[in-house]
């Protein structure tokens, strides 16, 4: 009994030692922390543009040390598609950049509902390069976007319903005719008819064209290139900005590859600030806005058009020098490009799964219309 | 009484012996109710199709908004 209790005591002083020491963390704390500037619940596709910060908790962080982030769209799911099939699953931007008192933002407007996925990977000597973070949030569907369905399959349902009851109300046997069941020749020639005004709409419409054309884009003056696009500052400062993007007129779907530049009178790169703003022209919205701190003077950024429209990049670019002599006042210096961004015909996987829901649900409300036809005339004729 | 309508040298029947003439024929036609649901079908299918997913530019610009406000429409 006495070493029962030595031993109980032991174990509870053992106990009481380990367990006062705090808890163990399994794992290291991330170094990059995320935070959105608006609630993730509020936040819908094509709607209001979401700030996100990305901070670095490093206790000392040297100024314009760089990231490589990468931002990449929803998956395309199995069932439902989504307004710009051709985006999900691609990478929205991917670059290089600086991170400014440790802290890097960005806002931009979610193209499509879904989660996104967000990495960061530090690229200086000074971090472990290995170390990658990646954050996943997920946007929610415009409540509006849902709505309108409900009333559009409504109404079709309705319409498929009637259909339906009015074909199960009149449902009559054919009565065989004195020739057996030849068909008339009336029959024999508006059948045929029938099917190849039916075909030939139908093939009509779908051959009509195979990629879809970016509308409203020839009344805002864009510019629609294959090969890369220049654009300066026109003032007459000692320094000027450029801005260029190189893969020519961007696609949906495909990131475009920009550049940006600070420039002296000879040629030489300044160290800047620049402040990357996308805007779609067609409703006026600002799709994208970044600042990027620059040591070096230039940087290049991979950025996707996700609508097939008419969008103008703004890049403006302020001095990191303190010394304002040098280069004159250290007003900022604009250039803009519009740009004419080639839109894509939804690959045809999407179109289907559309197409086949929606036809599929117009069969179930007909079938249900019939069945309720039938029981009804039976009813009647009980 | 109807009145012919008369057009050159020849004489068109009026729109009331037409109305009767096609109203005869549509009787006479014995399609089954399976073959009349696919046809019904098939008007529904054309015209979901034009409407929400050709992509002929004339038609998506003027139903462009409306693709974009539904949720399941794929439109770029």
């Amino acid at each position: 009994m006495r070493h029962l209790l030595f031993r109980v005591r032991w174990f509870s002083l053992l106990s009481l030692v380990i367990f006062s020491a705090g808890p163990v963390p399994l794992h290291a704390a991330p170094r990059f922390t995320f935070e959105t500037q608006t609630d993730l619940t509020d936040a819908m596709p094509q709607h209001d543009p979401l700030s996100i910060v990305i901070k670095d908790s490093a206790e000392q962080t040297a100024e314009g040390q760089l990231i490589h982030v990468q931002l990449s769209a929803p998956k395309s799911q199995a069932l439902s598609t989504t307004d710009f099939p051709v985006v999900e699953g691609s990478t929205l931007f991917e670059a290089n950049v600086g991170m400014e008192n440790g802290t890097f933002e960005f806002s931009f407007v979610p193209p499509i509902r879904g989660r996104y996925e967000l990495k960061v990977r530090p690229l200086t000597a000074n971090y472990n390069l290995s170390e990658t973070t990646s954050w996943s949030f997920a946007i929610p569907e415009n409540p509006l976007k849902v709505k309108n369905l409900a009333v559009f399959l409504g109404i079709l349902g309705l319409i498929s319903a009637l259909s339906g009851y009015v074909l199960g109300s009149t449902d009559a046997r054919p009565a065989a005719t004195a020739s057996g069941k030849r068909n008339s020749p009336l029959q024999a020639r508006v059948r045929p008819l029938a099917k190849g005004l039916v075909l030939a709409v139908i093939l009509g419409t779908s051959l009509g064209a195979d990629t879809a054309h970016a509308h409203g884009s020839e009344s805002h003056g864009a510019k629609h290139s294959a090969g890369p696009m220049i654009v300066q500052s026109n003032d007459q400062s000692e320094l000027k900005v450029e801005l260029q993007v190189v893969t020519g007129s961007p696609r949906v779907g495909v990131p475009a590859k920009i550049i940006g530049a600070l420039r002296n009178r000879s040629g030489q790169l300044i160290p800047a600030r620049f402040q990357l703003r996308f805007t779609q022209l067609e409703h006026g919205s600002e799709v994208f806005a970044v600042q990027i701190v620059s040591p070096e003077g230039n940087f290049q950024w991979d950025g996707q058009f996700y609508d097939g429209s008419t969008h103008r990049i703004d890049l403006e670019a302020l001095p990191l020098t303190a010394d304002a002599n040098t280069f004159g006042t250290r007003a900022s210096r604009k250039t803009a490009l519009n740009v004419d961004v080639e839109g894509l015909a939804p690959p045809v996987p999407a179109i289907a799964k559309s197409f086949i829901a929606l036809m599929v649900f117009a069969a179930l409300s007909m079938g249900l219309g019939f069945t309720i036809g039938r029981h009804r005339k039976s009813r009647v004729f009980a | 009484m109807p009145v012919p309508i008369c057009i050159g040298e020849d004489t068109m029947p009026s729109v009331y012996t037409q109305a009767r003439r096609h109203l005869r024929i549509t009787r006479s036609l014995k399609l089954s109710t399976s073959r009349k649901a696919l046809v019904m079908l098939s008007i529904i299918g054309v015209v979901l199709y034009t409407m929400f997913f050709t992509t002929m530019p004339v038609v998506h610009d003027y139903f462009h908004e409306l693709r974009h406000s539904l949720m399941m429409i794929p439109c770029h």
